[in-house]
């Protein structure tokens, strides 16, 4: 490709490097700063399609007055409300709802294990202090650290560890904990979880005796010692400090915060007792999903009044994360609408300025364009003579443009909260308005190659 | 070889129309010398544009070896400047961002002659004109009669069958411009047809064919009988 005419050019580039290096500038930040601006928006669009694509924006909760408005509300007000306590039979109302396929009660708890080096912590714990006057005040409730009496409790664990070591269907995990989730059956129905091996809870389990627990994946690799096929850890029991659970399912791999977790049934739920409010999460939140998010609002007025006649007008919360969600999504895509105008714009008037003084220089090279006719050049071998420069000055701006992006987009996806967006969004942005600024940089080559040969001769210089 | 057929131009610019040429017919046949005279402003250059095709008639047709060239597309047109055509200006037009090679390198980059028989074909030209000290150097670094050579060495690098010279000496002191007609007629000795405007009658009087113009309009047309 390298030919004389096109080392005209060249030369000139570099010989005016001070303006060719503006005309890159121009180029780059135009172009970084447009690139940025449109991969944000597309990401935000996507981001919130895929957000809201989540069984969690599917769901209404229902709460009592002062469990929903716990953060913000005065101890003294959330006492009017402690008469209101919402339990498992209040999945009930779910039957007059047609628009809700499920109902469920999901509250995060937290799984400690018996082992080795728990019961040396504790033996250390029990050495630094002098009185043994545990019991009183545990928040935690029965999976806290503090063990509620003292030495005896030790010894008593001790024996339980020493009897599972013996039984090969007894797992002792070396981990310190697991965090999951205490729900009823139709949880996993609701966020479409399946079990990879052995089953989920059935409605059954409920009323039965014995506690089953479901494994995300990760969490059965994690307490799988011995590297055996997971499936057989199915039937095994788990030796934590409440008492043992028994492994009734491996759920299969979700790329959420599933996989890290368990599930255990919420046995309380069974009982529906007014020992709930005295649990740690006693009060229920209780979860109604529907199909269609479209349902959700017809759904919501339903579960009002179903709960406004049991409990009372005012009493009970509905609230609906979809909405909260999309109110969100709504500002950051105004936000991102904002910021790809004034990105554009910027890229719109670099580029009308980059199409200026490639115009001036243009006119300067009238007559090279001349006698590069007289020599031989036709119309066209001018246009993409010029063009080729239009398109280097492009592309060595969108190059840099791209470096510039490239920590823009996060700087503003951080900014806005939204996860790292794609690399791909970013080049998909340099490549629309590096187009743009080609397009505009390329019309003063039209104008060029245009000029009758004899009149840009006759031009002075 | 070429024959205008009633060529005219005018320049409209508006309120003043210039007839710059005025029903001009003229043939000139392969391996001719001929010599345009003429005031200043009479039509010469414009009249040189349109014989090189760098500029069209407002009216009248242009045949080149019985074609009519005024309809072609401009490729082929750029085609035939490329080929057939050799220019060499007043002001000599030399590029000056390329060296004197590059200047004669570069109408064989149009005829599509790869980088070293560009090359190599560049350095005999200039070898031809006495420059091949110059080879490397840009224009603006050689003296007026260096770069009329140059310019003579780049309108022969695609050997053209006609040259035309656009008062080649003009801008050169009266030795140097001995040199370039020196060898514009070894050319024409080689079988070139040469066309050329001059104002010095010296000059034109060494041609074998001299037209005059005036107010845009062919005046007198004589063969001069060179002396054998
Ligand atoms: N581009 C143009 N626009 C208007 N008039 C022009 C243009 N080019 C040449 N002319 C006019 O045409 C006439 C002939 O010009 P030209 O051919 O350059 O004369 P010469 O070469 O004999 O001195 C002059 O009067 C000149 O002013
Ligand atoms: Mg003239």
């Amino acid at each position: 490709m390298k030919n004389e005419p096109m080392l005209i050019v060249q030369r000139r580039f570099t010989g005016r490097i001070l303006e060719s290096g503006l005309l890159i500038l121009a180029v780059a930040l135009g172009v970084g700063a447009a690139a940025s601006g449109l991969s944000l928006l597309l990401h935000t669009n996507s981001y919130s399609r895929k957000m809201l694509e989540s069984p969690e924006y599917r769901e209404l909760i229902v709460s009592t007055q002062d469990n929903a408005s716990d953060m913000e509300t005065p101890l003294i007000e959330t006492v009017k409300g402690d008469d209101v306590i919402l339990t498992y039979e209040d999945l009930e109302a779910a039957e007059l709802v047609p628009q809700v396929s499920y109902a469920y009660l999901s509250g995060k708890s937290r799984m400690r294990f018996m082992n080795e080096q728990f019961l040396a912590e504790m033996q250390q714990m029990e050495a630094s202090r002098p009185e043994a006057g545990a019991g009183e005040n545990s928040p935690e409730g029965q999976d806290a650290l503090q063990p509620p009496d003292g030495g005896d409790f030790r010894e008593n664990m001790t024996s339980m560890m020493e009897e599972a070591a013996s039984d090969s269907s007894i797992i002792i995990p070396e981990i310190e904990e697991l965090y999951g989730y205490e729900v009823t059956p139709q949880f996993f129905s609701a966020w479409n979880l399946e079990a990879q091996f052995g089953s989920l809870f059935t409605q059954s389990d409920m009323n039965g005796t014995s506690d089953y627990v479901v494994l995300g994946i990760d969490a059965a690799r994690m307490i799988n010692l011995n590297d055996e096929p997971l499936e057989n850890l199915i039937g095994k029991k788990i030796l934590s400090m409440r008492d043992y659970y028994i492994i009734a399912g491996i759920l299969e791999e979700t790329g959420t915060a599933y996989d890290e977790s368990y599930f255990s049934l919420d046995k309380q739920a069974g009982f529906a007792g007014a020992m709930d409010r005295f649990r740690p999460g006693g009060n229920k939140q209780l979860r109604f999903t529907v199909a269609d998010p479209e349902d959700l609002d017809a759904a919501a007025e339903l579960l009002s009044s179903w709960f406004a006649s049991e409990y009372g007008e005012g009493q009970t919360v509905i609230s609906n994360p979809r909405e909260e969600a999309e109110k969100l999504m709504n500002r950051n895509r105004g936000i991102s609408y904002l910021i790809l105008f004034l990105s554009t714009a910027g890229l719109f008037i670099a580029s009308v300025n980059i199409s200026n003084i490639l115009m001036s220089r243009t006119l300067r090279m009238k007559k090279h364009v001349g006698i590069l006719k007289a020599l031989g050049a036709s119309n066209v071998s001018i246009l993409k003579l010029f063009s080729a420069e239009a398109a280097a000055i492009t592309a060595i701006g969108a190059i840099l443009g791209t470096i510039i992006a490239f920590p823009l987009a996060g700087a503003m996806e951080t900014a806005m909260g939204l996860e790292k967006g794609s690399w791909i969004l970013i080049f998909a942005g340099v490549l629309l308005s590096s187009i743009l600024t080609f397009a505009f940089s390329v019309i003063p080559s039209f104008q060029n190659s245009g000029f009758e040969a004899a009149e840009a001769m006759r031009q002075a210089g | 070889m070429i024959e205008l057929k009633d060529i005219s131009k005018l320049y409209d610019l508006g309120e003043v129309k210039v007839n710059a040429l005025k029903d001009v017919n003229l043939k000139i046949n392969r391996g001719e010398y001929v010599a345009i005279m003429g005031p200043s402003g009479s039509g010469k250059s414009t009249l040189m544009h349109i014989l090189g095709i760098l500029d069209t008639a407002s009216d009248g047709k242009y045949f080149l070896e019985d074609y009519d060239i005024t309809a072609l597309p401009d490729k082929e047109q750029a085609r035939i400047r490329n080929k057939h055509f050799g220019f060499i200006f007043q002001s000599f037009n030399l590029f000056p961002e390329l060296s004197a090679l590059e200047n004669v390198m570069l109408p064989m980059s149009y005829a599509g002659i790869g980088y070293k028989n560009r090359r190599s074909r560049a350095q005999e030209l200039l070898e031809e004109v006495g420059l091949s000290h110059r080879m490397y150097h840009l224009p603006t670094m050689m003296s007026g009669g260096e770069q009329q050579r140059v310019a003579i060495a780049r309108s022969l690098s695609n050997d053209p069958d006609l040259i035309l010279a656009d008062e080649p000496t003009g801008n050169l002191p009266s030795d140097k411009g001995e040199e370039i007609m020196v060898m514009l007629e070894k050319l024409n000795g080689k079988g070139v047809t040469v066309v050329m405007v001059t104002h010095n009658p010296e000059q034109g009087d060494r041609a074998r064919r001299k037209i005059s113009i005036k107010d845009g309009s062919l005046f007198s047309d004589e063969l001069i009988a060179q002396g054998i």
